[in-house]
């Protein structure tokens, strides 16, 4: 994906976007690699992690599972 | 005074003073629409305890806790996450970390993001009881008041899941009802038409912040509120609330209050009547700031009659926490830039104010 730093405000980057550069995120520059400056063109990759999303799921799973089991105060009836 | 006439006199003040006290409370049902950028949160307050659906996103979690310290809260005897979505359990950390907690009620929706998963261990390390949603659920509040959960039904809804099965609480006082719709779309309100409820209320928390994805016009006739509250950032990117559900909202002949607009939103009811009330807040200035006064009343319906709240005005200056009777020395000195109105002394004291030690207002 196309992106350029179209300046730095600060300790923000501000980097454009897309082919038009039409859409416009404010990156700490922390986020971005040593030495980034103004007029820089960044790649960017965006890859679906199916793997860290299944985990993750399992996680919330047995987080879920156990509070449940905890039980509850009395003060909601079925 | 002998000490023992005294003393009796001291006792009598005394329970004359637990019984005024008690009455007060057990009359009233207050429910708070926080304003809280794009997000929800509300607040369920009747005889010293307080429900607390929501909290909007991480970032007002300070804002949502300024709000509770305002009125006095310190402790919640349920807070109920509506669902996952960070622009409803965000400020839920904050509120998790700095109050006990009675019993959380959470839609037993599972999400990914990194936010759901922190409100969960919170959740475990505090040990707070936890209980997963289900229609056809009581919540045991107060004898006084019906609180039922109408919404999850047993089947979950598959396609937009998160929003489509969050928790819509039905709130009974007596004559008034509230209904919570959470981010409950048009197949959470198809659902709850088809189920035999009976959906009439009189204050409608609008589904999903006013977008075209919930309110539908069956679902409103079946509703007839009196007052509809959105709640909603002026600046929010996603077109929030459009313009077909504004229409359906006045096609039924509700009054329509909005957070963007309006700030927070006081609804109180002596279980007949309702009062709608801006609430003026020094909190809204934490993250971003909105400041708009006064209270409005709305047309009455057959069902509700509505009076505005009576005992004021009073006068504060946004740079002090002390409100006045506007002819007080001290109100004099107000800048008429700083100047803020109340309508009743409840108003000033939910906005964090405390009475003038040189005027005593109520």
């Amino acid at each position: 994906m196309k992106a350029v730093i179209d300046r730095i405000e600060g300790d923000l980057a501000v980097v454009l976007i897309g082919e038009k550069g039409e859409l416009k995120l404010n990156f700490p520059l922390s986020y971005l690699p040593e030495g980034s400056k103004e007029g820089d063109v960044l790649k960017i990759s965006i890859e679906r992690d199916l793997t860290a999303t299944q985990e993750t799921k399992q996680r919330v799973s047995g987080l879920m599972n156990k509070l449940k089991k905890k039980g509850q105060s009395g003060m909601i009836k079925d | 005074m002998n000490k023992s006439i005294f003393g009796r006199v001291l006792l009598a003040a005394l329970i004359i003073a637990i019984l005024t006290s008690a009455v007060l409370a057990s009359e009233n049902l207050t429910v708070y629409f926080w304003d809280v950028g794009q997000g929800d949160s509300e607040l369920i307050q009747f005889n010293n305890k307080n429900v607390l659906i929501d909290a909007s996103t991480e970032d007002m979690g300070p804002r949502v806790e300024c709000y509770l310290n305002g009125i006095g809260v310190s402790s919640l005897d349920l807070l109920v996450a509506t669902h996952p979505h960070s622009d409803h359990i965000g400020g839920l950390l904050t509120v998790l970390n700095d109050f006990p907690i009675r019993q959380v009620l959470d839609s037993g929706q599972e999400h990914t993001s990194q936010t759901f998963e922190n409100y969960l261990n919170l959740i475990d390390q505090k040990n707070i009881p936890f209980e997963v949603a289900k229609r056809g659920q009581t919540i045991d509040l107060d004898p006084a008041l019906d609180i039922e959960v109408l919404s999850p039904p047993a089947t979950h809804f598959t396609d937009d899941a998160l929003n489509q099965n969050s928790i819509v609480l039905k709130v009974t006082y007596e004559n008034v009802s509230f209904l919570f719709m959470g981010d409950g779309g048009t197949a959470a309100e198809t659902n709850l038409l088809s189920s035999g409820y009976n959906l009439d209320a009189d204050i409608l928390k609008v589904g999903h912040h006013g977008s075209s994805s919930a309110s539908s016009a069956e679902f409103l006739r079946a509703v007839t509120p009196s007052v509809s509250v959105i709640e909603v950032w002026e600046g929010n990117e996603y077109g929030h609330p459009t313009a077909r559900t504004l229409t359906a909202l006045q096609n039924t002949g509700s009054a329509i209050y909005r957070t963007d607009r309006d700030g927070s939103i006081m609804v109180t009811t002596d279980g007949e009547g309702i009062t709608v009330a801006k609430v003026q807040s020094r909190c809204s200035n934490l993250v971003s700031s909105n400041t708009i006064s006064s209270t409005a009343s709305v047309p009455a319906t057959a069902s509700s009659t509505i009076s505005a709240s009576s005992d004021g005005p009073f006068v504060a200056s946004s740079k002090s926490d002390k409100y006045h009777y506007p002819t007080c020395s001290a109100a004099k000195r107000i800048k008429s830039s700083n100047l803020i109105t109340f309508a009743s002394s409840a108003e000033a004291r939910a906005a964090g104010y405390s009475p003038c030690s040189i005027c005593h207002p109520p």
